[in-house]
Parts: structure tokens; C-alpha cells; sequence
């Protein structure tokens, strides 16, 4: 209050300077690095718009209008990796998004406090395995002589030498193993917004005669809207953003059909095959697609009440 | 008879099937993400030869041998790569530590006139950047490529763990400073002497997740690192694991049973080194997971 009313005049900030110029000196260092890393970069956005070379420098570059983004629209793998990157997202929305959210449900309404712990540390542990790992397993258990491997042969009759070779497999491994290894810890927000709802309102539930399906219902699910609606937009705002490392890793040349997303592309293309504007191109419309996702489901929550701003 | 008091204890029928039902659900979670992690660690510690053969999932060890983890800690490339990481670990971790320390020690303060604008510079670099070929483009003109600092500088501060650090030194109580500023304190002295001792939960937590982060690392030096002998862990394990190519690791045929042996064992072994430093971490950090100190600070 007292800050809003305080006129931003030249001796109001000598004065603030005078105050607090050590403060300032300490922040110093820290805003000349998120000027250098998080703010000069983003002058390389106008690389979209050159045939950007390296040596020549921003300045040096010829300019070409939206040629990069004609290039990469028409070219054939456009709506290959798009359709890949909506695929891999909308799977993951049903399917990655839900799941934490029932196990912190399951788990809150575990009256057995040794159980409850020692399934909680169990699904956490997963999140500390490096993607590396996570992946490298991945290979391991679906090459032949793996254990996934086998068990698939098992049960269709036919063996395969490489399961992330053949494509349909590629998204119910990618998928399952995300959610093996984030369940537990993406649950962690839930299960605090769960301890956090107000136990006489389950009282009161009880007293009604709810039974405890009706009282999770009814009471505990709506309690946590907020958190869910919330981690919702989060993930509506990073729909475009699949993670790089995981595709990366599990694609093989002769998955790529199925595993080339936005971002694996923006890498090869501009960092691999040095063509910066083009991949710099590519990068700026998953970001433009991120934002306008983030900014519609933002509107939408808006209307019950619970929103980022 | 019931009296009321044995009424909220004893549990109806229905909340006995309920819980058991429950229970059953959350015994079947747990071991579903449990038996891959055993199978991997029993698998590490049986005989290669049985390991090879047997196609299905290892549910306790069979002729123990810890040959396979002789073998990586025998290895030059592993070792080496090993030695890598844990250096950029203690320098990223350092870096990381001063920086998002100061950072958010500073932007706690609500007074400073210029603190509002700092904040929105760094929220602003949260959903918005360059991505990654303007900051390549930006490392090479530095001279940075090729070396660790490539990565850790860039990734010196993260805006998140600032800002749950920042809400922790917020909570410190304002009676406690006051008093340190009537003894005439200055900043520095009460960020050593009071903000830092007083946060100590929070600052673990944040150092945990910048040493796991930094512990699996790898896109970045991939994409900035070109010099294998500078390569981390993780990097060196793409190759054994995902790549499935050992040679540049194991000299040797590896089309011989026994070069096929070894691999598989060299694989499971190493994957599970990589992994024990941090799992062995997380048990002691579990507990402030757990009591939701970091999503309470999320929301201030």
C-alpha cells in the first residue's frame, strides 16, 4: 500500500539507491548473467527471419522474410512431426496427466500409514533414475533377450528383433514408462493439496451417510480442483514442448516416423545440420503454439475462478 | 452396544472391502515399479551366462559374482567419465548454490525500489526464451563451447528454486531481523548468521535438486561437448545402454559369447552406479517431500 502511494521521483530512487546499494551490489553479478543467458538469446529469435551464417552475425546475415517458415510448412515431415507432437501430448494428457491424481487419491484414502509410506517412497524413487538410464533400460528389456521383449513375443506368437524398432509399439512404451517413472512424484502436489482439505467437511459428508466412494466424490475431489486446474494449464502450456531427452533417446532410424517431434527436429536440424534460421524457425512456432494453448486454457479456468492470473 | 467413541473405529462392512480393495490397488503400484528396479539390480550381481539366457524378469540373484562392477571400475572411460561428472557436479552445484542463495536473498526484501523489476526480468526468462540454437550461437562467440562452462553457466540459476527459496527467507519472522538490524547487522552478516542458518530445510532441498539435475545431465554436453574425454557419466552410458555399443569401453569382440557377456553385465552394472548416488540421497531429503514444505512455498 505504502509502495503504491510513493511517487517514483529522482529522490525517492537516490534515496532507495542510498538504502540499499549493497543489496544491489550483490544482485549485480545476477542481473548481468539473466541479461546475457536468459535475454541476448532471445535477439537470436530474428534468426527465423535470416539465412543466418554463423560468421557473418546478425547484422551480417541476409534477411528473408518468412521464407524459413514456408520452408519448414511445406516441407514433407511438417505434419509428420506435428501430428507426432499432438499424438505423444494428447496420449499423455489422458493418460500421464490423470494417473498421479489417482494414486494420491488411493493413497489418501489409505488408512494403513505403514503401507501408505512405504508406496509413496517406492513410486517417488523413480523420479532420481536419470533419463539416460531410464532409456538405456528401456533398450535393454525390449532388444531380444530383454525381459519386455519376450514378454510381448509371449504374448502376440511372433518375436520381434528390436521392439522400438516397430512403431506401434513406441507410444505405449514411451507412455507407460513416463508414467512408471513421474507417477509418484508428480502425485506429490496432490497428495499436499489432499492433506490440506478440510477434515470437517468429510465429517459432515460421513454424518450424512455418504459412503467413502461418495465422500471422495463428492468432497475430496472437488476440495483439490484447484490444484488440478491449475497443474492442468501448466500442462497445456508445454502441449508443443514433448520432452526432448526421451525422444531423442528412444528414436531409432527406423522409429522416426512415429518419434520425430518438434523439438528433436528443431535440434537436428539447426544444431546437426547447421541450418539455424530453419531450425530456429521451427523452434519459434512450438513456442508460438505453446503460448496460445497456455492463453486458452488460461481464459477457460478463468471462468471457474482458479486460473495462473 | 456402541458408544460413540468406539463408532469412528469400528469400520463398516463396506469400508473394509474399500480400504482392502484400495490397499490391493496400491500393493500392485508399488511392485509394478519396484520389480523393473530389482531386476536390474539382481541382474547386475548374478552370473552373466545365466543372465543372457534367461528371458524374463530376475526376481532374486543367482550365482552372485560382482564381476561386472569390477569391470566398470576397471574401465579408463567409465572411470574417467565418472571422475567428469562429479567435478561438474561440485562446480555446477557450487555456482548454482551462491547464485539462487543471493538471488533470492536480495528479491526477499520487499522495499528495494528496483526489486519488483528484477522479478519480472526473471519470470519473464521462465516461459520465454531463445532456446537452444541463439544460446549455441551465443557460447560459441564466448569461446564457452567445448568446455563444462557451457553448460553450468547457463543453467547457473533456476527461476522455480529461486523463488521457493525466496518464499522460505520471506517466512523468516521480521522480529528476527529487526533485532539483527538494531545490532547494527549488515545484509551480508544477516544473510550468514541468520537467513541462511534459519532456511537450512529449504536450501537442502534446492541443493538436492540442482545435484540431481547436474548428476543427470546429459542433452547439454552432448550439444555443447565435443571432446569425449570431457564427456560426463551420463554421456558415456547413452553409448553403452541406448547406442548398445561398447566398444569404445570394452576392448574385445563382441560378437564372442563371452564379449556378449560381459556386456550385458558391464550394461546392468553400470546403469545401476549412475543411479545409486542419487537414490541414496532421497531418503534423507524424503521427509520435507513429504510434509508439502516446497508446495506450500509454491504458492506464496
Amino acid at each position: 500500500m505504502k509502495n503504491k502511494k510513493k511517487k517514483l521521483t529522482l529522490k525517492a530512487l537516490k534515496k532507495d539507491f542510498r538504502q540499499y546499494w549493497v543489496l544491489y551490489l550483490m544482485f549485480l553479478p545476477i542481473l548481468g548473467y539473466i541479461i546475457l543467458f536468459g535475454y541476448v538469446p532471445m535477439v537470436g529469435v530474428s534468426m527465423a527471419f535470416m539465412d543466418f551464417r554463423p560468421r557473418l552475425g546478425y547484422l551480417g546475415s541476409d534477411f528473408v522474410g518468412f521464407a524459413n517458415f514456408t520452408r519448414f510448412f511445406s516441407s514433407p515431415s511438417f505434419w509428420k512431426i506435428v501430428r507426432n507432437t499432438f499424438s505423444i501430448n494428447l496420449l499423455d494428457l489422458f493418460l500421464g496427466f490423470p494417473t498421479p491424481i489417482i494414486f494420491a487419491l488411493l493413497l489418501f484414502e489409505m488408512s494403513n500409514k505403514h503401507l501408505r509410506k512405504t508406496v509413496q517412497f517406492i513410486a517417488i524413487a523413480p523420479h532420481f533414475i536419470s533419463v539416460v538410464v531410464l532409456c538405456g533400460m528401456i533398450t535393454v528389456f525390449s532388444r531380444q533377450g530383454g525381459w519386455l521383449n519376450s514378454l510381448v513375443a509371449q504374448i502376440k506368437g511372433v518375436s520381434q528383433p528390436y521392439l522400438l524398432e516397430e512403431p506401434s509399439y513406441y507410444y505405449p512404451i514411451y507412455l507407460l514408462s513416463s508414467i512408471w517413472a513421474q507417477m509418484g512424484f508428480a502425485s506429490i502436489v496432490y497428495y499436499a493439496a489432499l492433506c490440506g482439505v478440510d477434515k470437517n467437511l468429510i465429517e459432515a459428508a460421513k454424518i450424512d451417510g455418504a459412503g467413502r466412494i461418495r465422500q471422495m466424490f463428492s468432497v475430496t475431489i472437488p476440495s483439490i480442483s484447484p490444484t488440478i486446474i491449475i497443474m492442468f494449464i501448466l500442462r497445456m502450456g508445454g502441449i508443443f514442448a514433448v520432452g526432448l531427452d526421451k525422444s531423442l533417446l528412444l528414436q531409432t532410424r527406423l522409429n522416426e516416423n512415429v518419434s520425430e517431434v518438434l523439438s528433436t527436429y528443431v535440434y537436428k536440424r539447426g544444431l546437426l545440420a547447421n541450418d539455424y534460421g530453419y531450425g530456429m524457425a521451427t523452434s519459434l512456432f512450438s513456442a508460438a503454439v505453446n503460448l496460445t494453448f497456455l492463453l486458452i486454457t488460461n481464459t477457460i479456468a478463468r471462468k471457474t475462478e482458479t486460473s495462473l492470473w | 452396544m456402541r458408544t460413540v467413541r468406539s463408532e469412528k473405529i469400528i469400520k463398516s462392512k463396506w469400508d473394509i472391502i474399500f480400504e482392502c480393495v484400495v490397499g490391493f490397488i496400491l500393493i500392485l503400484i508399488g511392485l509394478m515399479i519396484l520389480i523393473p528396479i530389482l531386476h536390474v539390480i539382481f541382474a547386475s550381481i548374478s552370473d552373466p551366462s545365466f543372465v543372457r539366457n534367461y528371458k524374463s524378469i530376475i526376481f532374486y540373484p543367482r550365482s552372485i559374482t560382482l564381476r561386472g562392477y569390477g569391470l566398470v571400475f576397471q574401465n579408463t572411460v567409465i572411470v574417467r567419465s565418472i571422475f567428469n561428472t562429479l567435478l561438474y557436479v561440485c562446480l555446477g552445484v557450487s555456482l548454482n548454490m551462491v547464485v539462487t542463495v543471493v538471488a533470492a536473498y536480495v528479491l526477499s526484501f520487499r522495499e528495494p525500489l528496483w526489486n519488483k523489476f528484477f522479478m519480472k526480468l526473471i519470470t519473464v526468462t521462465m516461459f520465454f526464451s531463445g532456446g537452444l540454437i541463439p544460446l549455441f550461437h551465443l557460447l560459441d562467440n564466448m569461446n564457452l563451447l567445448n568446455t563444462a562452462f557451457a553448460v553450468l553457466l547457463p543453467a547457473a540459476m533456476n527461476a522455480w528454486n529461486m523463488i521457493i527459496l525466496r518464499t522460505a527467507f520471506r517466512g523468516i519472522p521480521d522480529s528476527l531481523m529487526d533485532a539483527a538490524k538494531l545490532d547494527g547487522a549488515s545484509y551480508i552478516k544477516m544473510l550468514i548468521h541468520i537467513v541462511i542458518p534459519v532456511s537450512l530445510p529449504t536450501i537442502a532441498i534446492i541443493f538436492m535438486y540442482y545435484v540431481s539435475g547436474h548428476w543427470n545431465e546429459w542433452f547439454s554436453y552432448m550439444a555443447f561437448i565435443s571432446d569425449r574425454n570431457k564427456y560426463p557419466l551420463q554421456l558415456i552410458l547413452r553409448e553403452i545402454l541406448v547406442i548398445n555399443d561398447t566398444t569404445n569401453v570394452m576392448p574385445g569382440d563382441p560378437d564372442l559369447i563371452t564379449g556378449q557377456e560381459t556386456k550385458v553385465l558391464v550394461q546392468y552394472c553400470a546403469a545401476i552406479i549412475s543411479v545409486i548416488p542419487m537414490l541414496a540421497f532421497f531418503p534423507f531429503v524424503q521427509k520435507y517431500f513429504m510434509t508439502g514444505v516446497l508446495i506450500g512455498s509454491l504458492k506464496g
